[in-house]
């Protein structure tokens, strides 16, 4: 089987075109030595079917980035029959820049000018015939995002791959070409292959060919004593370039007919860029597009028709019975699109899929399960430990495709390169960079995603750090902490109100991230924020058939995670809250004596300074319970706190008188806890803010460890996690409690911030 | 004079470009090269959008100071 | 117990040790689960190969 690797600028429509080249028939691995991800599928419409291998995006075949080394090796070493040089017609002179590089290796190539419609629209016009006759290849139109010409470039490459080729140089009129021309003579006597290539690349003395090649680089280095250039002086490597650009310029650039000569026209892309780039309105505009997202994803209340009208709730309409059970089946459809109000997209799809999917599987399965007759522990694992666990991850999956859709079509269509450029002069105060702030509002939806999206951050120590306090930002299921505790105080203490303590939480974390990203970057993550160059693509209408195959990647890498390694921590917990360290089965009622409250009684005293330790006493293990079962899911939290309610009634510790411990808000859950610990209001919001602050669930942490890469900067990131939480709360706890230790707080974050400011200035001074 | 302080819509010419190598290989490969051509379509507040080539770059104030047109 | 316990215990103790000699392989070879897809400009697990 022959094999075409396909090469191309970042944007310029390669992937699109491999997608639709390839089908079904993609599939990712490993490049050789590398994490780097390969893209291989099968194009089957020639005579004989071709393996098509996606290359990663690049500019050039210097060796400055893994990419570029990527694919420099692939072509060179892997010698595919065929390079399909992808070239974006709408910038034709920046994307010819690679071309005249992969012309120098000995390999047949095949340009395929990509989005001619768009510059046929913009009444420009490209001889393809022209441009065919002076690169020496043949040159294809193609439009991949509308699958224009994909058949006659596959054509065309497969009749040339058969065909030998000899590497071609443009820099045949350049001051250097003698040079090259002398070098190469000297590598084709060494039997180098692609002498051509090798010969160029040793003039620009790239540093992989000046190691291959140490013999040979005496030529150069010779040659640079006795060279100068007025503008370039003996940096042969800036003079190449320009050579390449100016030959581009004067040969290949007429081909591309304007439609008005010599005249600056502002396409359209460039009109609404007037606009969403705006100074003043760029932002207002972002903040809107952002809101219409949240609301289209998480409003239960679609476009405020509920409050607006009045509508009438299911209830009110006497679809409900006496227990508030639904009628029949199609009214529990119903109520995931309509309660007193239309629900958003996002909101329908979330319920359809957990209410009636997910929730009737595993309800039908779990009935199956108790009706088998297996012995109570067997069934208590498979029902309460494998899945619930299940259903508690595959629940995110809806919002998190449902976001995730929204900003791939951000992505796709340009504009959010514009939102990181707007944003980019108030994140850089902080030590991060305009694209940080897209992962993190992400964050409000759910940590997942927000993870995944920190990709676009090209320093690795920006990343590092916006990962980590990614979970600051509260996620959707961290809500019902909030709103159990706060509905818990305000009942309890007949004072306060709900809605201003969960609005005062999500502050708290904003706060926290912002100084825990200006510590980072001011210590362990310290680095200049890198200068911000960013291509703006033209808009463009996103495609549809690309977005799914996105979502599709993304659903995929979830389920696996969900089915390996989620679904074996989980296992892992249920055995310990169910077994005791006798190794006897315990029932959900008896979790006091399992090893997880063991385990949790001996760590109560180190929870002491956050308000929930040693001073609440015999039971004050219930907390340090319900926040280790929140590392699985954070709605954990709340439903241990109704077990352990439950529990706790049964075993005479509290009365239990009047307490609903099993209503879903868990208010009276946590209200029991209040009654068995005597725990006070700042131990309460401390609880709260080492949830929010601490390890996330098992699926946010399995991502963040794909994500962070380095098994290193993952555990740092644990500890990260651990130690913010445990000072954020304790500073929460002991201000409450305690209010005269705010000037303990305030002296500790001074000497720290002097610390850390004294030792910046001597490292500078060191380092000047 | 710096690109931060030149004239919209005009067609420069890049004189001198100030910056670190990796920085420097970064902007060539984007057709940001001495003697090169470059027209600002936006300035505001010191980070522009420039046209080079057909393709459209956005520069912070950092770069937009060390990039010399005429 | 029955053959139905058995099996569940088997089930659940392969998978838990399966999960973890996935990933000392997966160590072994040098890999992490960076699917970029070859953007490694934009990707962490591919940037600190580099160095």
């Amino acid at each position: 089987m022959k094999k075409f690797a396909l090469a191309g600028n970042p944007n310029c429509g390669k992937t699109t075109l491999f997608n639709s080249l390839t089908g079904s028939t993609a599939h990712v691995g490993n490049w050789p030595g590398v994490t780097v991800d390969k893209r291989e599928g099968v194009y089957k419409k020639t005579p004989e079917h071709v393996a098509i291998v996606d290359l990663p995006g690049i500019y050039s075949l210097s060796p400055y980035t893994p990419e570029e080394v990527i694919a420099r090796n692939f072509i060179l070493d892997e010698k595919p029959d065929c390079v399909i040089n992808i070239v974006d017609a709408t910038n034709l002179e920046r994307n010819l820049y690679l071309t005249t590089q992969v012309m120098e290796i000995d390999v047949p190539v095949v340009v395929a000018l990509n989005m001619m419609d768009a510059v046929e629209k913009n009444g420009d016009a490209i001889d393809a015939k022209e441009l065919e006759k002076r690169l020496g290849v043949p040159v294809v139109k193609i439009s991949a995002l509308k699958g224009v010409g994909l058949d006659e470039l596959m054509q065309r490459a497969y009749d040339f791959s058969s065909q030998e080729r000899k590497g071609a140089t443009v820099l045949k009129d350049s001051a250097l070409a003698h040079l090259i021309g002398d070098v190469k003579i000297a590598l084709d006597g060494q039997d180098v292959a692609n002498p051509l290539f090798h010969a160029v690349k040793l003039v620009e003395q790239d540093s992989i060919e000046v190691e291959m090649h140490k013999d040979t680089v005496k030529m150069v280095e010779e040659f640079k004593a006795t060279f100068s250039d007025d503008v370039f002086g003996d940096d042969f490597e800036a003079l190449v370039a320009d050579a390449r650009y100016k030959y581009i310029s004067k040969n290949f650039a007429p081909v591309l007919k304007r439609r008005e000569e010599d005249k600056f026209v502002s396409t359209k892309s460039d009109k609404a860029d007037k606009v969403l780039t705006h100074k003043i309105w760029g932002i207002p505009i972002f903040l809107v597009i952002l809101f219409a997202i949240f609301h289209l994803t998480f409003s239960e209340d679609f476009l405020y028709l509920g409050a607006i009208f009045h509508l009438p709730s299911l209830e009110d309409l006497g679809l409900l019975d006496a227990d508030g059970e639904f009628l029949n089946f199609g009214v529990k459809l119903l109520a995931c699109v309509y309660d007193g109000a239309v629900f958003s997209p996002g909101v329908i799809i979330n319920k359809l899929w957990n209410e009636i999917l997910v929730g009737e599987l595993f309800g039908w399965l779990g009935g199956l399960v108790e009706g088998s007759g297996m012995e109570a522990w067997a069934v208590g694992l498979i029902n309460n430990g494998i899945f619930e666990g299940l259903a508690a991850v595959l629940s995110f999956l809806p919002q998190i495709l449902v976001l995730f859709l929204f900003f791939s079509i951000l992505e796709d269509s340009g504009y959010m390169a514009r939102i990181a450029f707007i944003l980019d002069r108030m994140f850089r105060k902080f030590g991060l960079s305009g694209r940080s702030f897209m992962p993190m509002i992400m964050g409000f939806g759910c940590s997942i995603p927000a993870m995944i999206n920190t990709r676009t951050l090209a320093d690795e120590k920006e990343r590092t750090a916006t990962v980590r306090v990614i979970p600051f930002f509260s996620c959707g299921a961290k809500l019902p902490i909030l709103t159990a505790v706060a509905g818990a105080i305000v009942v309890w203490t007949g004072a306060g109100n709900a809605d201003l303590i969960t609005f005062s939480m999500y502050l708290l974390g904003i706060v926290s991230a912002i100084l825990a990203v200006l510590l980072m970057r001011n210590t362990t993550l310290r680095g200049d924020t890198p200068p911000f160059i960013m291509e703006l693509p033209a808009y463009h209408a996103p495609q549809f058939k690309n977005l799914m195959i996105h979502l599709w990647d993304k659903a995929k890498h979830f389920v696996k995670k969900a089915f390996t390694i989620i679904l074996a921590s989980t296992i892992i917990i249920w055995l310990f809250s169910h077994f005791s360290f006798a190794w006897k089965f315990l029932e959900d009622e008896e979790i006091d004596q399992s090893i997880l409250a063991q385990i949790s009684m001996f760590l109560q005293p180190l929870f002491t300074p956050l308000g929930f330790g040693s001073q609440l006493g015999a039971n004050g293990w219930v907390f340090v319970v319900a926040a280790i079962a929140g590392l699985i899911a954070k709605e954990n939290v709340i439903a241990t706190f109704s077990t352990l309610a439950a529990c706790l009634i049964a075993g005479g510790a509290i009365s239990g008188a009047g307490l609903e411990v099993e209503a879903e808000d868990g208010i009276d859950a946590v209200r029991a806890m209040i009654d068995a610990t005597g725990i006070g209001v700042p131990g309460l919001i401390a609880f709260i803010a080492f949830n929010m602050t601490t390890i996330p669930c098992f699926a946010a942490v399995a991502t963040a460890k794909a994500e962070l890469g380095t098994k290193k900067a993952f555990n740092n990131t644990l500890l990260f996690w651990v130690a913010a939480s445990y000072v954020i709360a304790s500073a929460v706890y002991t201000i409450g409690a305690f209010p005269w230790t705010i000037a303990l707080w305030v002296v500790a974050v001074a000497a720290v911030v002097v610390c850390i400011v004294l030792r910046n200035k001597n490292l500078a001074k060191k380092g000047a | 004079m710096p690109i931060v302080l030149a004239p919209v819509n005009a067609a420069l010419k890049i004189v001198k470009i100030v910056a670190d190598d990796k920085t420097k290989k970064h902007l060539e490969n984007l057709g940001v090269t001495m003697g090169g051509e470059i027209t600002v379509l936006s300035s505001s507040g010191g980070a522009v959008v420039v046209k080079v080539k057909d393709g459209r770059i956005a520069l912070d104030t950092m770069l937009s100071k060390k990039i010399f047109v005429a | 117990m029955g053959v139905a316990e058995v099996l569940l215990i088997i089930g659940c103790a392969a998978l838990v040790i399966g999960v973890i000699a996935a990933s000392i392989v997966r160590k072994a070879k040098g890999k992490t689960s960076c699917d970029c897809g070859g953007n490694c400009a934009h990707c962490a697990g591919c940037s600190h190969i580099k160095k």
